[in-house]
């Protein structure tokens, strides 16, 4: 929602700072919910988890995924008039925009793909154990 | 022709072959449903919590429900559609599972709700459009979406543990390798996939 916000697909009538202000909290703790969750998958079946190249992957994007996140807030908060009147309209952070919904898109493949890690042929460390 | 020719003739069709026989295409079509009933929830999520009067409580809910429910819409689109080509895959499996069958009974019940809330408190919007919460049937209805949504998901992850592809495991060339070769070690991998998911 806040990336359709910014690309102004959706939530129009909301300044970006009402509409982060109101899905930040919820990210946060989805987020929260899916890394507890996910840690106890990767307790139970560590092997069939950490042994493959979708999992090393797709945690480096969640990384990268929250940091983006988590600039994009701090800066908001700090030069918020500037946001509303003049930054989301750019180019570059319309792509940026663009870029991490499609890092999460990424992140759900992945997560997917850890179950049929085979597809990444040699490339996947299961393959060779 | 009764069912199972049906279910039969779905799994023996091109499309459906075409699926099993691909390595990658049945986890790229899973990844996609996985993505869409994301976005279907999360929207369904945000217009049930402005019902119940938790959060976006002081945003008109016409204007949220024209802003979201197109998301909605189309993401269910892409779900359903995903779902479908899973389903043909291995017809005769799937209809005979609790899981999927539970599954499609409670998109009914998701249906009827959603028919029951513009019955009831949908007719009055009007006057509760930029009151916090809906009156009393549009709770209700939020709460059962909520519920029904959360145990749709629990129940499509059920199927894919219940019920294995029964396909001839796809032939070992065909991976990331062959596609750009020269990639480390060179070697093709021997084992076959396990269908664990």
């Amino acid at each position: 929602m806040v990336d359709l916000r910014i690309l102004g697909w959706a939530g129009m009538d909301q300044t970006l700072r009402q509409t982060t202000d109101r899905f930040g909290p919820w990210l946060t703790g989805g987020l929260c919910v899916l890394l507890a969750t996910g840690g106890l998958m990767v307790i139970g079946e560590p092997v069939r988890e950490l042994v493959t190249v979708s999992f090393w992957l797709k945690m480096f994007l969640v990384a990268v995924g929250t940091l983006v996140a988590t600039v994009f807030r701090i800066s908001l908060r700090k030069y918020e008039k500037d946001w509303e009147e003049t930054i989301s309209g750019r180019a570059s952070i319309k792509c940026l925009a663009v870029l991490t919904f499609l890092i999460w898109v990424a992140i759900i493949i992945l997560g997917r793909l850890i179950a049929y890690d085979h597809v990444w042929g040699s490339w996947s460390p299961a393959q060779k154990a | 022709m009764d069912i199972s020719t049906f279910l039969a003739s779905l799994e023996s069709s091109g499309i459906a072959t075409g699926i099993r026989n691909s390595l990658y295409v049945f986890p790229l079509i899973e990844s996609t449903h996985v993505f869409g009933l994301a976005m279907v929830f999360g929207t369904i999520a945000i217009i049930d919590l402005r019902l119940l009067g938790v959060a976006s409580t002081r945003r008109s809910f016409r204007k949220m429900a024209s802003d979201i429910l197109k998301w909605t819409w189309a993401a269910f689109a892409v779900t359903a559609a995903t779902g479908a080509l899973m389903f043909i895959t291995n017809a005769g499996v799937y209809y005979h599972n609790f899981f999927f069958r539970t599954k499609m009974v409670m998109l009914a019940l998701a249906g009827i709700n959603m028919l029951v809330f513009e019955l009831t408190a949908g007719r009055s919007i009007r006057r509760w459009d930029k009151a916090p919460s809906a009156p009393m049937m549009g709770r209700t209805t939020a709460v059962l979406s909520l519920v029904i949504w959360i145990s749709i998901i629990f129940l499509g992850r059920w199927i894919g543990f219940t019920t294995t592809r029964s396909t001839i495991a796809p032939a070992p060339e065909i991976n990331f390798d062959n596609i750009f070769p020269g990639t480390p070690d060179g070697t093709t991998p021997v084992a076959p996939p396990n269908n664990k998911r």
